[in-house]
């Protein structure tokens, strides 16, 4: 679990509500992908300490699948959607239309499959953001990594923490009914907040 | 941010999570210390045998810029000399200390990651820097690849390992 919260008083703001229904198409965009109703489960946007964001996943030490995308444009920071190994290629059947279990391990297909679902992920939620602030930004092309949660997430941590020791994250969890696709959606810093 | 844990007695072994720019020292035998899922990070390990004091530090960044209450834990250049000193102050002795180091991996060599291509390489290039200017060297290194670690520190016998995704547990 994650360690002590910073400061949570963005959460009724209005730049959080930009920042809400960014995330909120990025969900949509997912949806329309897969075929699937996913919901999301929760969205924080709060302050914490960088050190302790591979809490958010369990540990530093749990294998997961995350794909990153940089921020590009006037504003620097990084996106990550993070899945459990076995979601994540359950997704990856889903999006190939394969039968549930083929996929077991992530080549050069599966990684280029998840990737795209990350640049679609990403681009609708910039998109918003750049809708609403006039901001010129887009994202990188994804990167896939399978590997504990602390390596995959210092692409991110390594960077934010050459500024500061905190940073404001936005961290949504994304679910079907049936828990078959199910996902953090991170970003950090928030952008506006770096 | 530097956490010198003091002789307990606790008989069961306790592990203690080592994170993103801190530096922890012991020499308390029913320690773990660890590093865990670190990629171009390096975990620096210290450990003096005779008195059985162990630290380990986790860097993140090869280089302090200075800035005013910084961490200085985070930076190659600095946590070293800090880490070194630390082990000394707990009763480990210059002469007998053994280092090793594990960590340094390029993580993604994907389009748009350019600039974190070198943050390991530079990290491992610091870290050796900076033990040459304190007149150390290393024992063992396990450093480089593209996979995430874990790294254990086992403060009652002084044994380090490393675990790279994908592999066991082996001795370093």
């Amino acid at each position: 679990m994650l360690g002590q919260v910073y400061d949570e008083t963005l959460n009724g703001s209005e730049q959080a509500a930009v920042l809400r229904k960014g995330v909120s198409n990025a969900v949509a965009g997912l949806s329309q992908m897969v075929g699937k109703d996913i919901k999301i489960a929760s969205i924080n946007l709060r302050k914490v300490l960088v050190r302790e964001i591979p809490e958010l996943f369990g540990g530093p030490q749990e294998m997961m699948v995350g794909v990153y995308l940089a921020i590009c444009g006037n504003t620097n920071g990084h996106m990550i959607a993070i899945y459990e190994p076995q979601t994540a290629f359950d997704l990856v059947d889903l999006l190939l239309g394969q039968a549930p279990g083929t996929t077991k391990e992530l080549s050069d297909m599966e990684q280029s499959v998840l990737g795209e679902v990350g640049n679609i992920m990403g681009s609708f939620f910039l998109n918003h953001l750049a809708n609403t602030t006039g901001q010129a930004l887009q994202p990188s092309p994804p990167a896939v990594l399978m590997d504990m949660a602390g390596a995959i997430l210092e692409v991110a941590t390594v960077s934010v923490l050459e500024q500061s020791e905190y940073t404001y994250v936005i961290d949504t969890v994304f679910e079907t009914s049936d828990r078959q696709v199910a996902g953090t959606f991170l970003v950090m810093p928030i952008p506006g907040l770096e | 941010m530097i956490e010198t844990i003091v002789n307990n007695t606790a008989v069961n072994q306790e592990s203690i999570l080592v994170g993103l720019g801190e530096l922890k020292v012991t020499n308390s035998a029913s320690v773990i210390l660890s590093c865990l899922g670190i990629g171009s990070c390096i975990a620096v390990c210290v450990y003096d045998h005779l008195f059985k004091v162990g630290g380990m530090a986790h860097v993140v960044l090869p280089h302090c810029d200075g800035k005013p209450g910084d961490n200085l834990g985070k930076y190659a250049d600095t946590c070293v000399p800090l880490l070194i000193d630390e082990v000394i102050k707990q009763g480990g002795n210059r002469s007998r200390l053994t280092i090793k180091i594990a960590g340094g991996a390029q993580m993604s060599l994907a389009l748009g990651l350019k600039n974190t291509f070198k943050t390991g390489e530079r990290n491992l290039e610091e870290v050796k820097a900076a033990l040459n200017r304190q007149g150390l060297s290393l024992a063992a290194a396990d450093v480089g690849g593209n996979k995430g670690r874990t790294v254990r520190m086992y403060v009652n016998t002084g044994r380090i390992t490393v675990k790279t995704t994908g592999g066991e547990e082996r001795d370093l």
